[in-house]
C-alpha cells in the first residue's frame, strides 16, 4: 500500500495572505480613485460652481464608509461655510467609493436647475452643471486603472 | 438634423408629448405648460472602446403636482431606459440609464422637477 500525504497548509496560508493583500490594495486603489474624482470635479471644466466657494469646499470622499479626504482646504469667501461630511454609516462590506457633496442645494445645482424654473446660470468661467457626472463619463477608465494598478503591484 | 432633435422627435412619436408644445430642447419658454419635458445634452461625453460616441442626456420633467411630474418622468424613462436601438434612429446603438427619475427642486411656478440621466451610445 502506498500512502501519500499532501500538506496544503502552506498553500492555504499563502491564499489567505494574498487575499488580504489584494483587499488592502484595492481599498488603497479606491482611495486614490475617489480622491482623483473629487479633485477632477473641483478643478476640470465643467468644474464645481463657485460663488463663495462653500460648495467646492464641502466635498468628501469615503471608501467603505471610511473618510479618506475632504475639500475643506479649498478657499471660501465671507458668507460661505465649508461643511464636508465627515461621517457616514457603514453601508456594505463590498468595495465602495463614495463622493458626497454636503450642501442642501448641491443636487439641484448639479442637475442645472434653478428655483425659478430656468437653467441655472454659472457665473464663474469653467464651472457648470454635472461637475461630477461629467468626470465619471470622461475619466471613468482612469479611475478604474488607479485601482487596478494598485492591485497589480501587490506582491 | 441634430442628435437631440432626433431624440426629441423619437420621444414625441412614442408618447403624447409634442415638440415645442410640451416637449422642449435645452430650455423651456416662459409660456410653457405646467406639465412638460425638457431634453438637454450634458457635458462629459466620450468615445467607447468600440468607437461609439457616448453622449450624456438629461431629461427634466415638470408638473404642478409631485405625482404628475413623476408620472411624466417615468413615461420618458420607460421609453428610453436600457433600450437597444431606436426604430427610425439608425445611428443610436443603445441607451443606458445613469439614474432613474428623482425629485430635484420646486420651481418659481410651484412645479415639481424630476431629473433622470442617460448615456446614449451612437455612431
Amino acid at each position: 500500500m502506498i500512502k501519500i500525504t499532501l500538506d496544503t497548509s502552506q498553500f492555504k496560508r499563502a491564499v489567505i495572505v494574498a487575499t488580504a493583500k489584494v483587499e488592502r490594495a484595492s481599498q488603497e486603489g479606491m482611495k486614490s480613485a475617489v480622491k482623483a474624482l473629487m479633485n477632477d470635479s473641483l478643478d476640470l471644466p465643467p468644474a464645481c460652481p463657485r460663488r463663495t466657494g462653500a460648495l467646492a469646499a464641502s466635498h468628501s470622499v469615503f471608501v467603505n464608509s471610511k473618510l479618506v479626504g475632504t475639500s475643506a482646504d479649498r478657499p471660501v469667501s465671507e458668507g460661505g461655510e465649508a461643511t464636508p461630511l465627515t461621517f457616514m454609516p457603514k453601508i456594505s462590506q463590498e468595495l465602495i467609493g463614495t463622493l458626497v457633496v454636503h450642501k442642501p442645494y448641491a443636487a439641484s445645482i448639479h442637475e442645472g436647475v434653478s428655483r425659478w424654473g430656468t437653467p441655472y446660470t454659472y457665473k464663474t468661467p469653467g464651472t457648470g452643471r454635472k461637475w461630477v457626472q461629467s468626470k465619471l463619463l470622461s475619466f471613468g477608465e482612469k479611475y478604474f486603472n488607479l485601482i487596478a494598478a494598485r492591485i497589480r503591484v501587490t506582491r | 438634423m441634430s442628435f437631440i432633435q432626433d431624440l426629441a422627435d423619437y420621444v414625441a412619436s412614442n408618447t403624447s408629448l409634442v415638440v415645442d408644445t410640451d416637449l422642449f430642447i435645452a430650455e423651456e419658454p416662459a409660456s410653457s405648460p405646467d406639465e412638460c419635458v425638457i431634453l438637454i445634452t450634458s457635458p462629459g461625453s466620450t468615445k467607447s472602446e468600440s468607437g461609439l460616441d457616448m453622449q450624456a442626456v438629461q431629461v427634466l420633467s415638470k408638473g404642478k403636482s409631485f405625482i404628475a411630474a413623476e408620472s411624466l418622468a417615468q413615461t420618458v424613462f420607460d421609453l428610453l431606459a436600457n433600450k437597444p436601438g431606436f426604430s427610425g434612429l439608425t445611428d443610436i446603438f443603445y441607451c443606458e440609464v445613469l439614474n432613474s427619475p428623482f425629485p430635484v427642486e420646486v420651481d418659481g411656478r410651484g412645479r415639481y422637477i424630476f431629473s433622470s440621466n442617460f448615456i446614449i451610445k451612437k455612431k
